[in-house]
């Protein structure tokens, strides 16, 4: 029987992000709420992108930071969850046998580094964007146009 | 009644559809008719980025409510342009326009817009403003229409033409960045952040000093080769009832009556012309913070919070395909300049004599 492994991937285009150093910010082009990340979170979400798979974030993060293991895997859980709520990652399944080697490069790039004490990961957002856009929505109208043809609007001063 | 337009974000620009050429085209030949009605057009140039923009006015009509915020960028009469502009309102030309050839919600929502944008045209519609403003990326030829110039709002007047700067001087690696910026012709700074946040106040102080004025809330800038910030309008905009804290300022207040409801907005090339400049290179980006402590001070921070502070109102002033690439634009600029925080006092004073130190003791070099 097939078995499956949790990853994660960022939810791109909807979703773009920029890293810096131990920053990132990310913005949510759906709903206009932006965020910013750093230490730990932005480890995570460094790893999101790398690899993905849920072992291999989690491998990733015991690697660099030391702590208790269990509170380590309970923030990681809740984190990505919280990743997951607002948007910004998918959750995806793959075959248990398609690893990538990356992952285990990963492991064994941090395992030699000081390690650094793990701090709960904590997502800042910012909604203000997302008022701005309530109060002047943008409608989009992709290639096949606007959906009906319409009569002249008397509201409008157009030509008859 | 509300329809669910589809859009595809983060993709390329869709393909030129014949049906909004045709009504390009309408509009256009209607503008023409118009021109006709009021006895010709009025033609005004301007310089921004070095690109000669043409005003084409039909009659006077709307020159009171565009040219003010405009008319620090004039320049003589040129025999070709980069952009033409072609304006007119249907109330002093007695002309109408063409119907749009789609159907909208009943009910106009104020602020509400219906974008559509592909490889050469971008067509934006305000129903509340009843404003239609078209732009041909092929011709550099852009239309601004509106039913009544009278009741253009003060925030357009504030910014006039701005979609159009926007979309056109994306097609000539340019950004429209939603940000102040006040310096000296060598040099000077970008102040970034969302409304409230201090950009104003910081702004309109600079304008006591020796500083010069670039913009308020919207101006051009390009990262190539070197970070340069170009200035679009000549506007500012206060709370009513910060009015009385820049007395000086007062004689460039415009007559806009009740301000209940509206900012405050001025209009400083009238009574302040030689602390306008078009434009200078870069030095830093500044993130104004009020902190309710006496002193003015700046900090350094990295570039992400340059980009945090700048990225979102940029970028969701502009049409989904084109969002990623604004998003990298932005990105790029901030880490080619220092960026600090400006920790605002209390004491209004210190303020720009904080910038002018900066950009004088070389630390931005």
């Amino acid at each position: 029987m097939t078995q499956f492994m949790t990853y994660f991937k960022i939810k791109t285009p909807n979703v773009v992000y920029e890293t810096y150093e131990n920053e990132v910010v990310l913005i949510n082009l759906d709903n206009g709420n932006y965020y910013s990340i750093s230490g730990s979170a932005a480890d995570i979400f460094n790893l999101v992108l790398q690899d993905g798979s849920k072992t291999g974030i989690l491998k990733g993060i015991i690697s660099k930071y030391e702590g208790n293991n269990m509170e380590i895997v309970s923030s990681l859980e809740k984190f990505l969850e919280h990743l997951l709520d607002e948007g910004l990652i998918i959750r995806d399944e793959k075959e248990l046998d398609a690893i990538p080697q990356q992952e285990k490069e990963t492991i064994q790039k941090n395992s030699n580094l000081e390690k650094s004490h793990f701090e709960s990961p904590v997502l800042n957002r910012y909604t203000d964007m997302q008022d701005l856009l309530l109060l002047d929505p943008v409608h989009e109208v992709d290639e096949s146009g606007w959906p009906n043809p319409k009569p002249p609007d008397p509201d409008l001063d157009v030509q008859e | 009644m509300t329809h669910h337009i589809p859009h595809v974000p983060g993709q390329s620009l869709m393909k030129e559809n014949p049906m909004y050429i045709e009504y390009f085209d309408d509009v256009y030949n209607s503008l023409q008719s118009a021109s006709v009605v009021v006895g010709g057009d009025v033609n005004k140039y301007f310089k921004i980025n070095g690109f000669t923009i043409r005003l084409k006015f039909c009659g006077q009509g709307l020159i009171p409510y565009i040219m003010p915020a405009l008319e620090h960028l004039a320049c003589r009469q040129a025999s070709e342009s980069d952009l033409t502009i072609c304006l007119w309102d249907s109330t002093t030309t007695r002309t109408k326009i063409p119907a749009i050839p789609w159907k909208i919600n009943d009910q106009a929502i104020p602020g509400e817009i219906w974008r559509y944008d592909d490889e050469t045209l971008m067509i934006v519609y305000h129903p509340s403003n009843n404003t239609i403003i078209l732009l041909n990326k092929a011709r550099n030829l852009g239309i601004y229409w509106t039913g009544d110039a009278a009741a253009i709002p003060y925030y357009d007047q504030a910014s006039p033409l701005r979609l159009i700067f926007q979309r056109w001087m994306r097609t000539r690696q340019c950004q429209v960045v939603h940000a102040g910026a006040v310096g000296f012709p060598h040099g000077g700074i970008l102040l970034v952040g969302k409304g409230g946040s201090g950009k104003s106040t910081t702004t309109l102080n600079c304008l006591n000093s020796e500083l010069l004025y670039v913009s308020d809330d919207f101006c051009l800038i390009n990262d190539h080769p070197h970070p340069h910030v170009y200035s679009l309008y000549n506007t500012g905009k206060l709370d009513a009832h910060d009015i009385d804290r820049f007395p000086s300022l007062k004689p460039a207040l415009s007559d806009q009556g009740d301000l209940n409801d509206e900012k405050a907005l001025y209009f400083f090339y009238r009574c302040f012309p030689d602390k306008i400049s078009a434009g200078f290179p870069v030095k830093a980006i500044f993130i104004p913070e009020v902190t309710g402590l006496f002193d003015t001070k700046l900090k350094k921070v990295s570039p992400a919070k340059g980009f945090l502070a700048m990225a979102p109102t940029t970028i969701f002033m502009i049409p989904k395909a084109e969002q990623q690439d604004a998003n990298r634009y932005l990105d790029r600029f901030v880490r080619k300049v220092p960026n600090y925080i400006l920790e605002l006092g209390t004491d209004l004073g210190q303020i720009p004599r904080v910038i002018i130190n900066f950009l004088k003791s070389g630390k931005n070099e």
